[in-house]
């Protein structure tokens, strides 16, 4: 083999190598020139099969609340029609995660259709040990594939992100409900 | 064009890449195509292919160039390893390149949810501390040129610092979520300054001791520097108080500044750094960094060629020394490539970090960059006479299996944080499955729709 034809191929080496990056820096442009990259989510023309305007909720996984085994499959069903069609949209809130107190943190209960939160049995989230929560305190529940909250007239109040709660509150992801000594965070 | 499509096309140019420069570097030196080939490129692309298959199924709509870059870093590398040293380093490289794709596919699978490991914040610490303090436990600490970073454990030997980065940054993001606004109010008055509580200023008082006991027992400068960059930099994200940067600049050069007076291994690595011709004929001392110098002077632009140089003349070339090696061989033009490489994968890495939109995600993004970043800025600067050279390994490039391991799982976890914002702000471009469609087709020939509802809910669940 001999010395010349070896720096040739050293030099096309290098140009592939180049090549490379080139490819990569064309791919980060293509993608920081067009933010906007949800038009594509149709491509081919094909209907999505959440086309079932007219009932939004559709969406809504049916499941009754209770602690959840459902995992990240099922968020592929919360792209519905509304939040597709917004660039700045989120993802549905599906479910509410306890923070605090520290013995129930990260325990997480679907919203499902409703979910009630309180000092009773009955409650899909019963918390039978604080004396600051009423009966039936709150419920969290969805409509037209939004979720909300909403205070149940409880003695001492609900907070939605620190603002006591008056009527039903729009819940994104991240946002926060604290009911007596709990906090619950919606994802 | 979506994201995984352009990933698989990279990955594809760089197994060529990887290919061409193995056979290459095989003719440069023995002048004949290795007999090996075949396998080597079955194996390769097969890895690959299981990287993307996961990577596709399992975090859709993370950044497309960073696997494709990683796996780049880590064929030249090998290459490169191959050449040194094939009996030595081949086998167990590969192996580890094996262990590293794995952990990255199955840290894709268990960490489903980034955000739930804020739960275990404290668990994290707790485990990187640890895994930090093991190489100064007699027994199974050793001491390998100078610094105590390496824990034996039988034929096993690794080092815990590569895996409790990652730890620490999953630990200093769930903190600084937590507590971020209590630090960043700064009620307590000292003179004209506005500092946070002292109760809040501990941690970063606590970082700064750790820093401090690495330094002293370990005798190492550099694995003190990333973690307290690490943190000062989360800190000043998390804050977005520039005078948490200020602030850990002092108290770090302070304590380096000490170091240097007292830590005979510190002062070393300083004057060997301002004159390594001082102890040119010692091998512990100026004579791997003035042969990388050599090294990385005679590959001049382009380079001698893969496999005629003579890199072995470097010692730890294999893994301190592997930017020289790389330099000495492919020139100028390919060790600004390796950094190239690097300022994408940073670049990308924060641009996943300025899209998330859970502080906590955002917060170890930016943490996990900066410890790739500042791992690979102070190996390479260490080499080329920036810095004091200190021994880190050149994250996914380097011989070894820890860093390798840790460094795939590292790229998992910020893949996995590029896919969930993208979920999150609807940016999925590929997003109708194959079900989805048969189901969508299905609708559009007239079934009627609670047909389509359930054949939607089969597909989904």
């Amino acid at each position: 083999m001999t010395d010349q034809l070896l720096s040739v191929f050293k030099i096309c080496l290098l140009v592939l190598l180049y090549l490379f990056f080139a490819r990569v820096l064309y791919a980060v442009w293509s993608e920081v020139r067009s933010p906007k990259r949800n038009n594509t989510a149709n491509s081919g023309g094909i209907p999505h099969v959440s086309v079932g305007s007219s009932a939004p909720s559709f969406h809504a996984p049916a499941a009754t609340a209770q602690p959840i085994m459902q995992t990240a499959p099922s968020s592929r069903s919360t792209l519905t029609p509304e939040t597709r069609s917004t660039k700045l949209s989120r993802g549905q809130v599906s479910k509410m995660i306890v923070i605090e107190p520290r013995s129930r943190k990260g325990a997480s209960f679907l919203i499902g259709d409703e979910l009630t939160i309180g000092r009773s049995d009955g409650c899909t989230v019963s918390i039978t040990d604080d004396e600051f929560i009423s009966q039936v305190h709150a419920r969290a529940f969805v409509s037209n594939g939004q979720a909300f909250v909403e205070d149940l007239g409880s003695t001492n109040g609900s907070y939605h992100n620190g603002n006591r709660l008056t009527g039903p509150v729009a819940l994104q992801r991240g946002d926060r409900l604290q009911i007596g000594n709990t906090v619950l965070e919606a994802t | 064009m979506n994201r995984r499509n352009t990933e698989l096309g990279l990955i594809l140019l760089a197994v060529l890449i990887t290919g061409c420069a193995y056979v290459l570097s095989a003719l440069g030196k023995d002048s004949n195509i290795p007999a090996n080939l075949v396998p080597f490129l079955a194996a390769l692309v097969g890895l690959l292919v299981v990287a993307h298959v996961a990577t596709r199924y399992l975090a859709r709509g993370a950044d497309s160039i960073v696997l494709p870059i990683v796996v780049l870093l880590n064929g030249i590398g090998y290459v490169v390893l191959v050449r040194l040293n094939a009996h030595r380093f081949a086998g167990p490289q590969a192996t580890w390149t094996f262990i590293g794709i794995g952990a990255y596919v199955a840290t894709l699978i268990v960490v489903r949810r980034v955000n739930d490991l804020r739960l275990h914040h404290w668990r994290f610490f707790w485990l990187g501390v640890v895994l930090l303090m093991l190489p100064l436990v007699p027994g199974i600490g050793r001491e390998v040129g100078g610094a105590r970073i390496w824990v034996s454990v039988g034929p096993l030997s690794f080092q815990p610092g590569e895996i409790a980065k990652i730890c620490l940054a999953i630990f200093f993001a769930g903190y600084l979520e937590e507590r971020r606004e209590l630090i960043a109010a700064g009620t307590w008055r000292v003179g004209p300054l506005n500092l946070p509580e002292p109760r809040y200023l501990l941690p970063i008082l606590a970082a700064w001791g750790v820093s401090v006991v690495l330094m002293v027992g370990m005798k190492d400068l550099g694995t003190a520097l990333m973690f307290f960059t690490l943190f000062v930099v989360m800190l000043w994200v998390g804050t977005e108080k520039g005078s948490y940067l200020a602030i850990g600049a002092v108290l770090f050069s302070g304590a380096a500044f000490v170091a240097w007076k007292v830590i005979a291994n510190v002062q070393n690595r300083v004057n060997l750094w301002i004159d390594p011709w001082s102890r040119y004929r010692d091998v512990h001392g100026g004579y791997q960094i003035i042969q990388a110098q050599f090294g990385i002077a005679s590959g001049s632009l382009g380079g001698l060629g893969l496999g005629q140089g003579t890199p072995g003349k470097i010692p730890a070339a294999q893994n301190d020394f592997i930017f020289a090696a790389i330099a000495e061989e492919l020139g100028l033009f390919g060790a600004t490539a390796i950094l190239m490489a690097f300022v994408l994968i940073v670049g990308s890495g924060l641009r996943t970090a300025t899209k998330a939109e859970r502080p906590f995600e955002k917060l170890l993004a930016v943490g996990l960059t900066t410890v790739l970043g500042i791992q690979a800025f102070i190996i390479i600067g260490g080499v080329l006479r920036v810095l004091p050279l200190t021994g880190v390994t050149l994250p996914f490039v380097s011989y070894g299996g820890s860093s390798l391991v840790s460094n795939y799982v590292l790229l998992a976890l910020l893949m996995r944080i590029g896919d969930s914002t993208a979920r999150r702000i609807g940016e999925l471009p590929d997003d109708v499955s194959w079900a989805q469609r048969r189901a969508a087709r299905r609708w559009a020939k007239g079934v009627t729709r609670t047909n389509v509802g359930d054949a939607d809910g089969t597909a989904i669940a």
